[in-house]
């Protein structure tokens, strides 16, 4: 039987998803994230042809200057910052015709009045059909402003219009703890329903990260083995070799545990340890997200001291050059105590990971960028491959999410010979090897599904919330004490030996990856 | 060998691997191999041992020397090494040579290359009474730590070293061999065999005289030629039960249990076609009236003439096959046994009684 779909010339899961006509105006538009990210991911959706046949992108920034040199440092940015390079010319002239620069303050109604104008404008040349989105590219203290603005200028619509849509992209962070994310939850909610409020965190974006849902649910061997009978613990490892680099102003303000933790570890996070969505909508996805954060058994006094470390980077070598520590940066307080390492124990008091800790270390200045989930499967039993007493290794599955993409299965394997020795190996995928090419970037994925209006990848406000409640208890306890003792590590080791605590009285240690 | 920046390893070896791969080589690694040395000729020697082993055990291979420069020298170099049997696959080495003065970034250059999952394991070529200021961080990675009593000039000190270091890092089960200890393997299994009875148990317990001799030819990789023969005393002493209470011009007197007096003379003779301080025969004679005389049969490498006769009858000699370690054999036989051996624990132990 025919399946009658709404559209007669569309077919359900083969036509490309409709996407609607619409002006992205990004505030900041010359800051270091437009340039980064944002430019080159509009250049590689339009070349891709992803974008909407009719849209505008329209930079918002401080500084006067005119359409065409705007498109100038836009197409600078490409060259530089793409996946993929060079421009290609006859491309980016048409595309090019459809980048537009428009100067004001960001506090100045005149400003937005004549944005709107423009918009109109635009909606008249182009075909944009009124739709708005706003990407709020600057610091979190003018996200208010600017929402404010915007709805005062019309700029922002009911999210109950049915003929046209507004979306406001904002990044993190939102708020520092619980009080300042739920004022700012408060101030924009005055203007903004949550439909219209998309939280970027870059990480969801991420093919590896999407791709955490699929191989659970998707592989029916997993998912049988994924609790507390077969799983000994997980390790959730965000590592970086950089420094701070010239954040130095942000980062005494934050610390990795605001600057990471917080926000793209509770997203893997959420993401291995939630329960299966009653669907892949929005809604169902976030709503087990926030199930499983709120399932987090809150840290208690003693969890501070026991199941927390923070460290901070000394000088020491990386890459094989001279690294200076976090003190002698630039803009970092020669007595600073901000962490630049975060190491924690959490337990998750539900019925499918009752007892399994959850090991989590982040950290500036460590010996390689890796991000990784390593899940370690219980020991079998060892009756029968026990050597002299010595337990083989346990099974381990490893996601690497960045670099080198891909999922590695450690088994055991006998050795060839006529002993039996066993020795670990590794079955490995790898998306580099199946899947070849540069795939998508993250920001590419996301700034296409705020246009489609899919927020399944967007953090949710009540996520947000739930994942200060966990964090701000901890922030206020180190808060209390700044000048206390915080753990020192040479810059390109692994943290500090404090860190080993966290497996106390257990055979666990920290993946050396 | 392709020098590179300490930044750019990874990126080299991954452009490596795709080109290799467009000739559908893969990339084959059981383990990491950590290897520390000091510039000597002896090092040419490891690194012929690492192209036999990776023969048959391919592995990620991370070699450090340390230059004989006071001046500060670092510098970092990766390779593809085939295996000669298995053309469609290959593994790779890291090489980083520093002075002393640079050592201190060594750890730091090592730690970022290490592939995940995989054992570590460290090949301290160095004599371990030699407080060196790198083998601290790199024994915190290893699963396994092999040294090579060949590096050490007196092995009483060695054996006092390794079995102190057991002892403090009792809580981490550091898991130590000895190249050495396993070159004596085949003489083990041997004399374990040969007593292999409940009769012969007996016997066992009996030996009064023992006369070993081993292969005085010295080369300039293989100076200490009696650590094998030493070991073997060793190990038969302290599984038994045996108290030291002598040694002079090769002879060493014991004690066994039942207060008898036992015998062991070491003696040497130069053989060319036999390795370094191999052990070239055994002689045992036991207090019930038990002979045997193990030997290796002239022009035959790896075979022994076995000599047996009691009070009662008198065996032909037989060939045995002794199952000799072949080059990179020892290494690997170290890397793939798991825990301390606790007899070459007892050995060590035995061996520091013997002052």
């Amino acid at each position: 039987m025919q399946q009658v779909s709404f559209h007669p010339l569309e077919e359900p899961g083969r036509s490309a998803k409709k996407i609607d006509p619409c002006a992205l105006v990004i505030f900041g538009a010359t800051g270091d994230l437009t340039a980064r990210k944002l430019a080159p991911a509009l250049y590689n959706l339009g070349r891709e042809g992803l974008l909407p046949a009719n849209f505008a992108a329209v930079g918002f920034a401080r500084r006067p200057k005119t359409d065409e040199i705007f498109r100038e440092e836009f197409k600078t940015s490409v060259s530089q910052f793409s996946r993929v390079k060079p421009v290609e010319e006859n491309f980016w002239k048409t595309f090019s015709e459809n980048i537009f620069y428009h100067a004001s303050e960001f506090d100045q109604d005149a400003g937005y009045l004549a944005l709107a104008n423009r918009l109109k404008e635009l909606d008249a040349k182009k075909g944009l059909r009124g739709n708005r989105l706003f990407y709020l590219s600057v610091q979190p203290k003018y996200f208010p402003l600017i929402i404010e603005k915007l709805r005062k200028n019309g700029l922002i619509y009911d999210a109950g219009q049915t003929d046209r849509f507004s979306r406001v992209i904002i990044e993190k962070p939102f708020g520092h703890d619980t009080k300042s994310a739920e004022e700012l939850q408060a101030t924009i909610s005055q203007h903004l329903h949550e439909t219209q409020i998309y939280r970027i965190d870059h990480y969801l974006g991420k093919e590896t990260v999407q791709n955490l849902l699929v191989f659970r649910f998707a592989n029916s061997i997993f998912e049988s083995l994924w609790n507390y009978k077969h799983i000994d613990h997980v390790q959730i490892t965000v590592a970086e070799s950089i420094g701070i680099g010239t954040r130095g102003h942000f980062f005494e303000e934050a610390g990795l545990l605001r600057d990471v933790i917080q926000n793209h570890v509770m997203q893997l996070f959420s993401l291995v340890a939630m329960e299966p969505p009653v669907n892949l909508s929005a809604r169902a996805v976030r709503d087990e997200k926030v199930k499983v954060l709120q399932s987090i058994r809150p840290l208690s006094e003693a969890d501070f001291r026991e199941a927390a470390v923070r460290g901070q980077y000394a000088a020491g070598y990386v890459d094989g050059k001279e690294a200076l520590g976090y003190r002698q940066e630039k803009d970092v307080a020669p007595n600073s105590s901000v962490e630049t390492y975060v190491a924690l124990r959490l337990f998750i008091d539900n019925w499918r990971w009752a007892g399994v800790p959850f090991y989590i270390r982040a950290g500036k200045r460590l010996p390689k960028r890796s991000t990784e989930i390593a899940i370690t499967f219980k020991d079998a039993p060892g009756v029968l491959f026990q050597q002299n007493g010595h337990m083989h290794d346990p099974n381990v599955l490893a996601i690497r999410i960045q670099p080198n993409e891909g999922i590695a299965m450690k088994i055991n394997c006998k050795v060839p010979g006529l002993s039996s020795p066993i020795q670990p190996v590794k079955m490995d995928f790898s998306y580099g090897t199946y899947f070849g090419g540069a795939s998508i970037e993250a920001y590419e994925r996301l700034i296409w599904d705020a246009i489609l209006g899919d927020s399944t990848l967007f953090a949710r406000s009540d996520e947000v919330a739930q994942s200060w409640q966990i964090f701000t208890p901890l922030l206020e306890f180190w808060a209390k004490d700044p000048a206390a003792p915080i753990a020192s590590y040479p810059a390109g080791s692994w943290g500090p030996p404090e860190a080993e605590n966290l497996f106390k009285n257990t055979h666990r240690a920290w993946r050396i990856l | 060998m392709n020098i590179v920046d300490p930044a750019a390893i990874e990126e080299q070896l991954q452009a490596t691997w795709v080109q290799l791969g467009q000739e559908k080589k893969v990339r084959a690694s059981t383990f990491n191999l950590v290897v520390f040395a000091k510039q000597c000729p002896r090092i040419a020697y490891y690194r012929t041992v690492m192209q036999k082993m990776i023969q048959k055990f391919p592995c990620r291979i991370l070699f450090i020397t340390e230059e004989n420069t006071p001046a500060p020298f670092l510098q970092t170099a990766i390779s593809v090494l085939n295996l000669e049997d298995s053309p469609g696959a290959a593994c790779e080495q890291i090489d980083i040579a520093a002075s002393p003065s640079s050592m201190q970034q060594v750890p730091f250059l090592i730690l970022p290359h290490f592939l995940p999952d995989l054992p570590i394991y460290l090949l301290w070529t160095v004599n371990p009474k030699e407080e060196h200021p790198l083998f601290a961080s790199l024994a915190k990675w290893a699963n396994r730590v092999i040294f090579d009593s060949e590096s050490a000039d007196n092995l009483q000190a060695f054996a006092e070293k390794l079995l102190s270091l057991k002892e403090e890092k009792r809580a981490r089960a550091l898991q130590l061999a000895d190249l050495n200890w396993a070159r004596t393997e085949p003489w083990r299994n041997l004399l374990a065999a040969l007593f292999d009875t409940p009769k012969r148990v007996r016997s066992l317990y009996e030996i009064s005289h023992i006369d070993l001799s081993y292969n005085s030819k010295e080369t300039p990789f293989f100076t200490h030629i009696t650590v094998q023969s030493l070991y073997l005393v060793c190990w038969l002493s302290s599984s038994l039960g045996w108290t030291f209470i002598s040694q002079k011009d090769g002879k060493y007197l014991f004690q066994n249990k039942e207060k008898k007096e036992v015998a062991v003379q070491l003696s040497s003779r130069t053989e060319e076609d036999q390795k370094p301080g191999a052990i070239l025969s055994c002689k045992i004679k036991t207090g019930d009236g038990l002979e045997i005389d193990a030997y290796r049969a002239p022009g035959q490498n790896q075979r022994l003439q076995i000599q047996i006769a009691s009070s009662e009858r008198c065996d032909l000699p037989y060939s045995f096959p002794l199952g000799e370690i072949q080059l990179g054999q020892s290494l690997v036989k170290e890397i793939y046994t798991q825990t301390t051996s606790s007899h070459f624990l007892n050995t060590l132990s035995q061996l520091i009684q013997m002052r």
